[in-house]
């Protein structure tokens, strides 16, 4: 699957309207993530998962950071996700179903905050990109 | 066996009846075909398919979409038996129409979408929490 320039021009715009709300989005999308899919917890022993937690927040920073710069070189994603697609190859070792678990929560996330700019055709560009972004960082694991 | 709690199945009751199952199930039969265009290969009598607007304001996605939701409405009504309530549905999708049950998980996934959009701050994490559950064991 291919992100046609359509695709690419919904993405960034849509990326561009969220600005500086995208770590609170990246929070959120964690915990539906982990209100919905309870088994996607296990990778998170080692964290406070209650309601508002600041190891959540500042986790759900990180990850609206790297897809902030998946979305800023969305024409060589595997470049620019190389180092993270090492992380989560050899050390953090994330079954590849949870993505689609996160993507799905991020599509959430995004629809409740941003109706407006979450029409069909958008909705269906960020699938696609969160989608191509989870096949690079798990396109090392074997 | 009931796999929702009392508690549960007051939220889900409670957000289904502000709903308006007749667009909410246009709409997320829609953005299915639009989003996982593969799944259009059900509905090649329903005509012009050819875009986003053209999926959105088909007649015939429309008022499917609306015969869809209106089952998961009778679901929720008999949910302490999704299986006796769905048994004829579920033959007919298996014996005849031949869907592949993967198909099911992506419309409850849109659906969960389509009502987080129409919800917006209201669709708390909890309430989004019983989008898959209740939905996934429609493919019985």
């Amino acid at each position: 699957m291919v992100l046609s320039s359509a695709d690419k021009n919904n993405v960034k715009a849509c990326w561009g309207k969220i600005g500086s709300h995208a770590g609170e989005y990246g929070a959120e999308a964690l915990e539906r993530t982990f209100c919905s899919f309870p088994t996607t917890k296990t990778y998170f022993p080692h964290f406070d998962l209650s309601h508002g937690s600041a190891q959540v927040q500042t986790h759900g920073q990180k990850v609206a950071d790297a897809l902030t710069k998946a979305v800023a070189h969305i024409n060589d994603l595997p470049n620019a996700l190389s180092d993270l697609s090492d992380l989560h190859a050899y050390k953090l070792r994330v079954d590849p179903v949870n993505f689609k678990f996160l993507s799905h929560c991020l599509l959430v996330t995004l629809a409740c905050h941003h109706p407006e700019e979450f029409t069909p055709a958008v909705h269906a560009s960020l699938d696609k990109f969160f989608s191509a972004v989870s096949t690079v960082l798990t396109s090392k694991y074997r | 066996m009931s796999f929702l709690s009392a508690e549960e199945k007051g939220l889900v009751n409670g957000l289904w009846s502000k709903v308006n199952v007749d667009e909410v199930g246009g709409e997320a039969l829609g953005r299915l075909l639009v989003v996982y265009p593969w799944t259009q290969r059900f509905f090649q009598s329903f005509g012009d398919l050819s875009s986003a607007d053209a999926i959105m304001s088909n007649a015939k996605v429309k008022a499917h979409g609306k015969k869809v939701l209106n089952s998961f409405s009778d679901g929720l009504k008999n949910i302490d038996d999704l299986k006796g309530a769905f048994a004829k549905l579920s033959e007919l999708h298996c014996d005849k129409l031949h869907v592949d049950p993967e198909n099911f998980r992506l419309l409850g996934n849109v659906l969960v979408c389509v009502l987080a959009h129409h919800f917006g701050h209201e669709f708390n994490p909890q309430g989004k929490s019983l989008g898959p559950q209740t939905l996934i064991p429609g493919h019985v």
